[in-house]
């Protein structure tokens, strides 16, 4: 059951949305602006005369004013009338929305797969502190911070498509079946649960030694219940946190993984787009990620409120 | 009911052994009230959470035996011991505010102790009402209100009420409350005493009651052990001790009371010089007689033993051990 002031709080949450995507709107549309290069330069290819170049501005619209183009861009996303690639002609939509889709498909499982990982992992160091299975999990999350993830990219395509031959390393297609999504998510879901490892031991930790959990004990309730009740919900607060911050990095900054696998997301797509200054391409697939990030970012803070009590106050 | 015969308690510490109960003796009878007092540091904590089984790690017992209704809670199995917490022997905190799990409402958090001692067989309704009846026990206006709440939605005051409410939830026999008025303003302190002395005069419930205050002591127990540096002092009957006090530390201990009748300005407020003995290796004989002001060679050399001065009147103090006679 969910309390009217929880409501008033989601709605908000939610409300704030609409600033702070207009804000980030405004950033990509100038930070494109910024871009050394012209598109319509290179558009019109490296034969073209000036009057050449000058008409695919005025196709493009580039000799607007800045507002007015601003206000073009805008109008093209709310009407969600994207245009077309300037490289390959497709309609913006057709190319971004698979990649999106592929993206968030690899996000959710990997962010799965850290939070199972690192959880479990965190709560059995907290409780076996200073024995072998502490040292042993901290120094997997050593290693996790630390290792570059195309290593750990190629070293499960060693083991697990050359050696074992269990699951594909490159994607064939532009859609990936759950096969495909094995070893890229897995790359991503045991590098993200180290941090998560790393925070669920120290908070866990801490909230053994409080005087609740004491309370917990004079009350002779079972110890799997203080646990895995009483003190992991408390222990898991600063964990959504880092969860929430590291589903961001997924959803854009997974690129170099998603590159190893040659797994179609939307990364690869905007980071292929830039070397090829099809920009608007790169304007609507940043705004998605940003969006995305955003809408993420504001269940995470909903789902904090609904763990910690105290946050609802304000 | 709780016997608690030649109990020790040392601690593991980096210096060395702390030896932080040393040969304790007590008893508590069914709907009686005890008050532990003693200075922060004599061991009176310990002695609570000795009795509740909740002693930390490092803690060693290191002889003696606690016996709640004839059998041993030492050597008790966990299993046993944990089934005794919460329903039998309960225990009220000094910090409401860091007592209770900030992430659960009080509806939750009095569910969990009445399922723990009731079993399943309780039915969401039968709990939710008797939810409200035991807010309604320790006096919480609204308790409908109150229940939906989360902890730092209510006062400090209230919050120890919500303990107390869990303490006495499953009808215990014994409830340890370790200084559960000293994080409270004055006025909610004496609230919270008579909310504690009227349950347990209706419930019948036995206390053990922990405090440094000799005045909140006065309030709630029908008898009152004087604990110093893991040793008790003295122990009598709660209207005797504030009589005729034998020991000196209690004397001086009483002096030490800022009273409205007595003439501070004349006599200044009692203080006792020095401070708790270094207790890895406590000053030989009476560990109080650096400090006392009335100690003899004796005193240095030799343990003074537990004599009873008058009935139920006994006092741990070379004054009244057979050296009594010489000097009068």
């Amino acid at each position: 059951m969910i309390a009217a002031p929880l409501w008033s709080y989601i709605i908000k949450r939610f409300l704030l949305l609409i600033p702070t995507l207009l804000g980030a709107s405004v950033i990509i549309f100038f930070m494109i602006h910024m871009l050394p290069g012209d598109p319509a330069q290179i558009l019109a290819g490296p034969e073209a005369t000036l009057q050449d170049i000058q008409n695919m501005r005025i196709r493009l619209g580039l000799d607007k004013p800045l507002p007015v183009q601003y206000f073009m861009f805008m109008e093209r996303l709310l009407t969600w009338n994207l245009g077309n690639s300037l490289v390959s002609g497709f309609p913006i939509t057709s190319l971004i929305v698979p990649r999106f889709i592929n993206t968030l498909k690899l996000a959710t499982l990997s962010i799965a797969i850290s939070l199972a990982i690192g959880i479990v992992l965190g709560i059995a160091a907290a409780l076996k502190r200073n024995t072998f299975i502490d040292r042993v999990v901290m120094i997997f999350a050593l290693l996790g911070v630390s290792m570059p993830v195309f290593l750990l990219a190629v070293l499960l395509i060693v083991i697990f498509s050359i050696k074992l031959q269990l699951f594909p390393a490159t994607v064939i297609g532009s859609s990936p079946s759950l096969r495909h999504l094995v070893l890229p998510s897995l790359t991503l879901g045991l590098i993200g649960a180290a941090p998560i490892a790393r925070m669920t031991r120290s908070s866990m930790i801490e909230v053994l030694s409080q005087e609740y959990i004491k309370t917990s004990e004079a009350f002779g309730f079972s110890r799997k219940k203080i646990i895995f009740v009483h003190a992991l919900r408390n222990a898991l607060i600063p964990v959504v946190t880092v969860a929430g911050l590291n589903f961001g990095y997924l959803l854009a900054g997974a690129v170099i993984t998603e590159t190893v696998f040659a797994y179609p997301g939307l990364g690869r797509l905007i980071v292929d787009s830039i070397f090829a200054r099809d920009y608007p391409v790169v304007q609507f697939g940043l705004m998605m990620i940003v969006a995305l990030f955003a809408i993420v970012n504001t269940a995470v803070d909903v789902l904090y409120a609904l763990i910690n009590p105290r946050v609802r106050l304000e | 009911m709780l016997k608690i015969e030649d109990l020790k308690v040392h601690y593991r510490g980096d210096l060395g052994l702390v030896k932080a109960i040393e040969g304790v003796s007590l008893s508590l009878e069914k709907g009686s009230s005890l008050a532990l007092v003693g200075e922060s540091g004599s061991g009176k904590t310990t002695l609570g959470h000795a009795v509740i089984g909740l002693l930390p790690h490092n803690a060693v017992v290191a002889g003696g035996d606690i016996l709640f209704k004839g059998k041993s809670i030492l050597s008790m199995k966990r299993e046993e011991l944990r089934r005794l917490r919460g329903d039998r022997i309960t225990m009220i905190f000094q910090e409401p505010s860091a007592a209770l799990n900030p992430v659960f409402k009080v509806s939750s958090f009095l569910r969990d102790v009445l399922r723990k001692g009731r079993g399943s067989s309780m039915s969401e309704k039968e709990i939710r009402e008797e939810i409200i009846s035991l807010l309604r026990k320790v006096r919480i206006p609204s308790p409908e209100d109150v229940m939906e709440k989360y902890p730092h939605e209510l006062s400090g005051g209230m919050k120890q009420r919500v303990l107390i409410a869990a303490a006495i939830a499953n009808n215990p026999d014994l409830i340890i409350a370790d200084e559960p008025t000293s994080a409270l303003d004055v006025s909610v302190q004496a609230q919270i005493l008579r909310l504690l002395d009227e349950l347990r005069n209706k419930m019948n419930l036995s206390l053990i009651f922990i405090t440094h205050n000799l005045g909140v002591a006065a309030q709630v127990s029908d008898k009152v052990a004087v604990i110093y540096a893991g040793k008790i002092m003295e122990i009598a009957p709660t209207p005797t001790l504030f009589e005729s006090p034998k020991h000196p530390y209690t004397i001086m201990l009483l002096k030490s009371i800022p009273s409205i009748r007595k003439e501070i300005k004349k006599e200044g407020l009692a203080a006792i010089p020095g401070s708790l003995p270094d207790l890895v290796s406590p000053p030989p004989g009476c560990r109080f007689h650096p400090r006392c002001p009335m100690a003899m060679e004796i005193c240095s050399k030799e343990e003074p033993a537990m004599v009873e001065v008058e009935r139920d009147h006994f006092v741990s103090c070379h004054l009244y051990t057979e050296a009594r006679g010489d000097r009068s």
